[in-house]
């Protein structure tokens, strides 16, 4: 890795090269010298406010009975088994 | 012998097999029963571009998957993928198989895109071209690379249970109504050769804290799931009452409950905006190596955030995450358009803009008669390694109604 950020843009670049160049690079030096401190996925990108396995009410693909942690019947029971996957795809392949 | 009796006698075995359904696609032909020539050198100088460019974005995506968000939402991540795709699983892969799209121009092959998410064309280019290459007798370019894909897949099941995950249930998923997607997943199932089944999308359920496979009214829990399914979509899927389903498969990922084949890291290099990061830094002349500098400058084509070509030369616009030729637009150099794909899907998305090159022009034989259109050169990228190669000829825009136009070596 060549990290020597400083230099000026060739052209006339907007705000979003610059901005998007310059977290780059910014980044990439503070990693080359060692003094970067890599954000933890979990505490930066997960917001612990947002409770994920919230059980919303209504629909869903049914309920799971959870007398066995592996496998088991579906029906009514305590926890919800979620679908929707493939719900808004028309095709994946490019 | 006619064309249409060619044709039927390559393709109605195929469509039998079952392994390739879809030679016609939306009503019209797709698969051609025309061969186009090349020479050893174009395979191998496609090889060595894709296998370059590899590591290049090999070496991109690693940095980028080591900085904090910021970076990931100005390359167009969505917000829900950003941690999931923060995952080493292969150090020095951008992907496990992916596909470089090329153009071959005057200035030699230049790269379009990266399709390294969901990659089609694969049957194609793996099963397709030598059945089509033995029928008359010629020589398969793609000749014994069915046998990469065992290795690759088997591969990173391996890697996967290195790293500590459960690799005991691998499943392979896609939509199970679209022909190409279930007959492309079938086939990567069939060809990697480990102890693994299909299931459909919508018979994958969310429970607790684990991904599972709904059969016979059973929820079987996945360790590994192999999805021809764009992250782009699924980070947005919802259950009926709203409920983030994507979301909340992605922070499972996240969290290292379920591994995603590809790796969900191929996000990062399937952005377009990579190609535009990737060329501002070159020509900044900063972070990359003499020997990178001289890839990117032999095989990338200008890209940017904004559009400098205006009233200089012409340009394409695409949309960052983009697929199928979707929202691309592309333009005269006082702006005027030359072809334009409509698509609302693409069109909230952030774009770049990218120097215009000329495809190649050819006429082949199609059931229409002689067809004259653009020709767009595929390389794929399996494991890291230079794999098979395809070929499409279509309109300037290459999209899913483009031919699939099998080679030979000549």
């Amino acid at each position: 890795m060549k990290v020597q950020y400083g230099k000026e843009f060739k052209s006339d670049e907007g705000s979003k090269t610059r901005k998007v160049v310059g977290l780059f690079m910014v980044a990439a030096l503070a990693m080359s010298t060692g003094y970067y401190l890599i954000a933890s996925p979990r505490q930066d990108d997960q917001d612990d406010n947002k409770d994920q396995s919230v059980h919303f009410g209504g629909g869903g693909g049914g309920y799971y009975n959870s007398s066995s942690s592996k496998t088991g019947e579906i029906s009514e029971g305590v926890a919800p088994v979620r679908g929707g996957i493939g719900s808004s795809a028309t095709g994946g392949a490019e | 012998m006619s064309y249409l009796k060619r044709r039927e006698e390559i393709y109605k075995p195929l469509r039998a097999e079952g392994i390739f359904t879809w030679d016609w696609m939306y009503g019209e032909e797709y698969a051609l029963a025309s061969v186009y020539s090349i020479s050893k050198e174009i395979k191998e100088e496609l090889g060595y571009a894709a296998e370059q460019l590899g590591k290049l974005f090999a070496d991109v995506v690693a940095t980028i998957q080591k900085m904090d968000s910021q970076i990931f939402l100005e390359i167009g991540i969505p917000e829900e993928i950003i941690a999931a795709a923060r995952i080493v699983t292969v150090p020095g892969i951008p992907t496990l198989i992916g596909r470089f799209d090329f153009a071959k121009t005057n200035k030699g092959w230049k790269m379009l895109e990266f399709n390294s998410d969901t990659p089609g064309g694969i049957v194609e280019a793996y099963y397709v071209n030598g059945r089509v290459c033995s029928y008359y007798g010629l020589q398969d370019p793609n000749c014994g690379m069915e046998a990469e894909i065992s290795k690759a897949f088997q591969q990173i099941v391996e890697r996967y249970a290195t790293l500590g995950y459960d690799a005991n249930k691998m499943v392979f998923s896609s939509l199970d109504w679209h022909s190409e997607d279930a007959g492309t997943t079938r086939y990567l199932l069939k060809c990697s050769q480990v102890n693994a089944s299909f299931v459909p999308l919508q018979n994958l359920r969310l429970y607790k804290d684990k991904l599972c496979a709904l059969i016979e009214n059973q929820l079987l829990p996945i360790d590994i799931l192999y999805r021809l399914h764009p992250l782009g979509v699924l980070s947005s899927e919802k259950d009926v009452d709203g409920f983030p389903t994507g979301a909340a498969v992605l922070k499972l990922v996240a969290e290292g409950k379920l591994a995603f084949v590809n790796p969900p890291s191929a996000i990062i290099a399937q952005t377009k905006a990579l190609q535009a990061l990737i060329w501002n830094l070159h020509e900044l002349g900063e972070y990359f190596t003499q020997e990178q500098h001289e890839i990117i400058e032999s095989y990338m084509i200008p890209t940017y955030f904004e559009n400098p070509f205006l009233g200089k030369t012409p340009y394409v616009v695409k949309p960052i995450l983009g697929r199928e030729g979707g929202g691309i637009g592309l333009y005269t150099a006082d702006g005027g358009v030359l072809t334009r794909d409509v698509c609302d899907d693409f069109s909230e998305q952030l774009v770049i803009y990218q120097q215009m090159v000329e495809l190649e022009n050819i006429k082949i034989e199609t059931l229409q008669g002689m067809y004259e259109g653009y020709l767009l050169w595929g390389a794929f990228l399996l494991n890291g390694k230079a794999s098979a190669i395809n070929a499409r000829v279509g309109g300037r825009i290459t999209n899913d109604k483009s031919y699939f136009l099998p080679i030979c070596i000549a």
